[in-house]
């Protein structure tokens, strides 16, 4: 055998340094080396010591029994941007240590969620520092970060592994129905502060990214069953492998729910229907077709029923509960290619379909069947309509209404990420959305609405202790027929590696829905009682024809975006406090909003429009501290919100009334709290026993305070083929009161619930 | 196909000479000790007259070693390669074997003779002790392991991640024991450790995923049936997404991703062989089979920047570590004292 030496492999420290070398025989008379040096670069380098050629094999020379010690070769990608290093991600779209990040961001580990005992997914925001979570309507969560949202959550851009989360054409979050079970969130990184310089229009007062666990990292099988108050059941299984070709996981969930005990109604408390029953199918999985290519794909079905109580309906007195039968399905594929460490892209394409259908029988009592008869008269939606034939009312009117619904978004996505140097990053991409609504109430039929953008970041850092970001969003909307450019500038300090001073500039725009600029809100009538068949059958009744003298009518009044501009100083640091490390993160913002939509969007009413102002300033604090054994967080939100009416003082020639401004303006406020917060402390005991508790609250929420503790106790039990987990949670609310809506009322302050796990 | 040889510079002379053929071993040897008396003339206090070395095949790595060991002992002591038969070797001087196959090799074919190993695992040398310990108990065979003691590795997490109590370990059924010594160390550090068993390869990452529910990092040893290169990537990224460190094996395996590893230098290496050397011919017998007394710390800053983990400088954790040993050393036991020095986790 030929005899070849490796001097190619400089190294820093001759003493110390350490040859890990592995002889290839290619051939009788051939050896190549494979040279491992300090500087990792040299590491990729084969060497060819030869006479006849290279080969890219590695060895696997640990498994033949060679004794040299170790031959591994470094991940690819590994330092590049392919690979998924829980960097923060979400916020430029490039991985990003914290203190590069322009911008704060929260970051959830699954594993605390699962800790603190957190039972269903809008709850894990009560840890976000100045975001806040409540219940509208039937039970329905809400949640928010620096309020200007209620019954719709339009104001921040939700994804799941780059998908978008929100209804296409609503612009609503429902969380009940989305389709995330607890155990696969590996993390969640809620980017706060306006994103649109990433993600686009939506994404205006921030971004919460889901980032769920990669298929292949839950090869086995997982059960997990919990129970407890207000009929609350989650059952959990997941299945997958991971084989050189193919990870997968297929995982079910159902999740059933009872809701608030009870509402008022009357002055008096009678049973709130407003739980769920939702099933859920999920599919992920990664094609890893070649090392620089692999292709996700993750498919979804969620089917169940979500209960709405006939008290919550709106206009029209419902004689049954008009549940709603939620039947979604999502398909996604991401094809991720990586020519190098150093370059990375991928192309996403997902479709989500959502599909919604609500019907119920209405009753108008006879009293108030003349006066509807007389709006459809004066206003009538439909000419066929014989008036003569409704000047009289024999009996009261019932029928079915409807408000079914069925949403499609198509989404595309390239993005390219590109390491120029080791001190200039570049992450850029296009985007395109193509969204379909069909819906015989909301919109009369179908329609359509596109959006696309091209999007950047550069990060520079000129020296080890400073980081600019410069990046943009450009974006189309036919929503509103322009193009609008959110740009974010920023600079971090960079102290010793561990702290960073972070000074953000951003400005986004949110533009209208689809349903904000083009209503056709009607209810059509069917199995109208015989007395009126004749006439109504069928018959399309709108808001035109229901007599409003509430607020004055913005129907047909053209939108236009809402724009905010953001200025954030803040400080992330580490302090390692042997045997302690200490990570604080403190955020102060000013931002301005501008040109805000306010108003009711109900089929009764209809006032919105580009019309608030708002001026908010404050300070966030997010820490962790952890010991051996202990980890205490903490997270506290200071909001100030000063919030001015801006729009016209009359409509139509008819001025406002006097009460309509205040509640304009309260309408953006009502998830504004002025303090909120959560302290967390986990305590690892003997026998692996965890103990957690969490106290949560927020104050001026409207007139009352949310504060709740919760505490959990698990005891894990470690076999060699499997672990088992058993766990007791107890909520206890400490305050009586209801936050939000008198509707929602929970007869008992404790809240109790087991679980039992197992994971083989 | 003849030889090619490659002089690596005037003054490694011997290194040429040991990658010279068997057949002109005793042309080179009779040059060796030309040199050697020459040098005798300069140096008084030679106590090492000769190595003989069985390598491990690969050259640049024998070469390596050698050349760390000239450093000490200076260039004048000659190093022969040994491939004859037993008769014709100086039964009065060691073989140092070099890997793992050198080591086996040079039992079987010198049956008679000492033996010195370096770049071996404790866990194979002792494998290999106890199946001849019964056959030829008299004669003197001793070892430099090539790795550190897990010990090290622990202590080496616990001075990055100093908040961490729980260690994650994983072994198959049959290299559990890798970790017996270690389990029972660790009370002492206020330290606890939990191994879970592979018991097949589809069963390594549900395994390690329950493994990184309890640890608050996971400490590899150089156990191949687990980490390998096949392996490791995968083990990595799934700690890592999990935001849970890897520590070790090896300081390969930090080129290759892992946060940080314990790992003994070859200065340390051949510093420890020399020692033994220089105890045989002072003494007439070899040391107890030991890791070598210093160590290194390597730390993937990378790595620990995408973790969030404020990372002291490799030589404060190493400083750390002895620390650490050091205090645990002082109130035991004088016996115990010096069986750590022994074991070669004191320096």
């Amino acid at each position: 055998m030929d005899v070849t030496n490796c001097f190619c492999c400089p190294t820093r420290n001759g003493a110390n340094s350490r040859f890990a070398i592995t002889p290839l025989q290619v051939a009788p008379g051939t050896t190549i080396l494979r040279c491992a040096t300090q500087a990792f670069s040299g590491f990729r380098l084969y060497f060819s010591a030869t006479l006849l050629g290279v080969t890219t094999a590695v060895a696997p020379a640990l498994a033949d029994g060679n004794d040299i010690p170790d031959k591994v070769e470094p991940l690819r990608g590994f330092y590049g941007f392919s690979d998924d290093i829980p960097e923060v991600l979400t916020t430029t779209r490039l991985r990003q240590p914290k203190t590069r990040v322009p911008g704060s961001t929260t970051v959830i580990e699954g594993n605390l969620i699962r800790q603190l005992g957190i039972n269903s997914l809008v709850e894990i925001f009560r840890l976000v520092p100045g975001m806040v979570v409540g219940e509208v309507g039937s039970g329905t969560p809400v949640t928010t970060y620096h309020g200007t949202v209620h019954y719709e959550q339009r104001r921040m851009q939700v994804l799941i592994d780059g998908r978008t989360a929100h209804r296409a054409t609503l612009s609503d979050m429902d969380w009940q129905s989305m389709p995330v079970a607890l155990e696969l969130i590996e993390r969640i990184e809620v980017s706060r502060g306006p994103n649109s310089a990433a993600y686009g229009i939506n994404a205006f007062l921030g971004t919460i990214n889901f980032i769920t666990r990669d298929p292949g990292d839950t090869v086995g099988t997982e059960l997990r069953i919990m129970s407890g108050s207000r009929d609350y059941r989650r059952t959990f299984a997941s299945i997958g492998d991971a084989t050189k070709d193919i990870d997968w996981r297929l995982a079910f969930e159902k999740r059933e729910f009872g809701g608030f005990d009870y509402q008022k109604e009357d002055g008096e408390f009678i049973p709130f229907h407003d739980g769920q029953n939702l099933n859920f199918l999920m599919f992920d999985s990664r094609l890893k077709l070649k090392p620089d290519f692999n292709i996700e794909l993750r498919a979804g079905i969620t089917d169940g029923v979500n209960e709405e109580d006939q008290y919550k309906t709106g206009y029209f007195p419902a004689q049954a509960n008009p549940d709603i039968d939620v039947q979604d399905f999502y398909l996604d594929s991401r094809f991720n290619v990586i020519p190098s460490a150093d370059h990375f892209f991928h192309v996403q394409v997902s479709f989500e379909n959502f599909k919604r259908r609500q019907r119920w029988p209405i009753k108008v009592p006879i009293e108030d069947v003349l006066p509807l008869f007389n709006g459809i008269c004066l206003n009538p939606a439909d000419s066929s309509v014989n008036c003569s034939n409704l000047n009289t009312a024999p009996e009261s009117l019932s029928a079915n209404l409807n408000a079914d619904s069925e949403d499609s978004r198509l989404e595309l996505e390239l993005q390219d990420t590109l390491v120029l140097s080791d001190t200039t990053k570049l992450v850029s991409g296009l985007g395109y959305r193509h969204d379909t609504y069909r819906s015989e109430t909301f919109f009369n039929g179908r329609g359509t609405s596109e959006q696309y953008r091209v999007f950047g970041n550069l990060e520079y850092s000129p020296t080890n202790w400073l980081t600019f970001n410069g990046g943009g969003n450009w974006e189309h909307t036919d929503t509103t027929g322009k193009g609008y450019f959110s740009p974010r500038l920023a600079a971090n300090l960079i102290f010793n590696n561990q702290h960073a001073l972070r000074f953000v500039y951003s400005e986004a725009v949110r533009t209208p829905d689809s349903f904000e600029q083009n209503p056709n809100y009607g209810f059509v009538l069917r199995n109208v009682n015989a007395a009126y068949a004749g006439e109504l059958e069928g018959y399309r009744l709108t808001t035109g024809d229901i007599a409003r003298e509430k607020f004055s009518d913005t129907l047909g009044v053209e939108l236009h975006e809402e724009k905010i501009r953001s200025h954030e100083i803040s400080y992330f640091g580490q302090f390692p406090l042997t045997p302690a490390l200490l990570t604080l993160e403190v955020r102060g913002f000013k931002d301005e909003m501008r040109d805000m939509i306010s108003g009711v969007i109900q089929f009764e009413e209809w006032n919105i429009d580009n019309s608030v102002n708002i001026d908010q300033k404050g300070f966030e604090v997010e820490g962790t501290l952890v010991f051996p054994l202990t980890t205490f967080r903490a997270s506290y939100g200071y909001l100030d919100q000063d919030t001015r009416y801006s729009g016209p003082l009359s409509y139509n020639g008819q001025n406002l009334r006097e009460e309509e401004v205040p509640i304009k303006l309260r309408l953006l406020e009502r998830l504004s709290v002025r303090h909120s917060g959560s302290i967390a402390v986990i305590q690892t005991l003997p026998w692996n026993v965890t103990a957690a508790s969490v106290f949560y609250w927020a104050d001026e929420f409207r007139n009352s305070q949310f504060e709740r503790f919760d505490i959990r106790l698990a005891k894990q039990i470690i076999q060699p083929r499997y672990t088992a987990e058993l766990a007791f949670v107890m909520q206890h609310y400490l305050n009586r009161e209801f936050e939000l809506s008198s509707d929602n009322n929970i007869a008992d302050q404790n809240q109790f619930f087991v679980e039992a796990g197992l994971r083989f | 196909m003849a030889p090619m040889y490659r002089s690596l510079s005037k003054v490694r002379l011997f290194r040429t000479t040991y990658f010279i053929a068997p057949r002109r071993a005793a042309v080179a040897a009779f040059f060796c000790f030309i040199l050697m008396l020459a040098a005798g003339a300069a140096r008084s206090d030679i106590t090492i007259p000769l190595i003989y070395v069985v390598g491990s095949g690969n050259d640049v790595l024998d070469n390596y070693l050698l050349d760390q060991v000239r450093q000490l002992v200076g260039q004048e002591v000659p190093v022969m390669p040994v491939n004859e038969s037993e008769a014709a070797l100086n039964p009065g001087v060691p073989i140092v074997t070099i890997g793992r196959r050198a080591f086996t090799t040079a039992l079987g074919r010198y049956p008679q003779s000492p033996i010195l190993a370096t770049l071996i695992s404790q866990e194979y040398y002792r494998a290999i002790a106890s199946a001849r310990s019964d056959k030829e108990p008299e004669r003197s065979v001793s070892a430099i392991y090539y790795d550190v003691p897990l010990l090290n590795q622990a202590l080496t997490g616990k001075a990055i991640l100093p908040q961490s109590r729980r260690i994650a370990l994983l072994a198959t059924p049959k290299s559990t024991h890798l970790y017996s010594e270690l389990l029972s160390q660790l009370p002492k550090y206020n330290l606890e450790a939990q191994m879970f068993v592979v018991n097949s390869s589809s069963e390594l990452i549900p395994t390690l995923v329950r493994a990184l529910y309890y640890g608050d990092f996971v400490l590899a040893a150089q156990d191949p049936s687990i980490y390998n290169p096949n392996t490791i990537k995968h083990i990595l990224l799934t700690a890592y997404r999990r935001n849970i460190m890897v520590i070790g094996p090896s300081q390969a395996y930090v080129k290759a991703g892992s946060l940080a590893s314990s790992y003994a230098p070859y200065s340390a290496v051949a510093q420890a062989l020399v020692s033994a050397l220089e105890q045989w011919f002072e003494k007439g017998f070899l040391p107890k089979p030991a890791y070598p007394t210093d160590f290194n710390i390597q730390i993937n800053e990378q790595v620990g920047r995408s973790l969030n983990i404020p990372l002291p400088s490799e030589a404060s954790v190493k400083e750390q570590v002895i620390e650490q040993l050091r205090e645990q050393a002082m109130p035991a036991t004088k016996d115990a004292a010096a069986d750590a020095e022994n074991r070669g986790m004191l320096p």
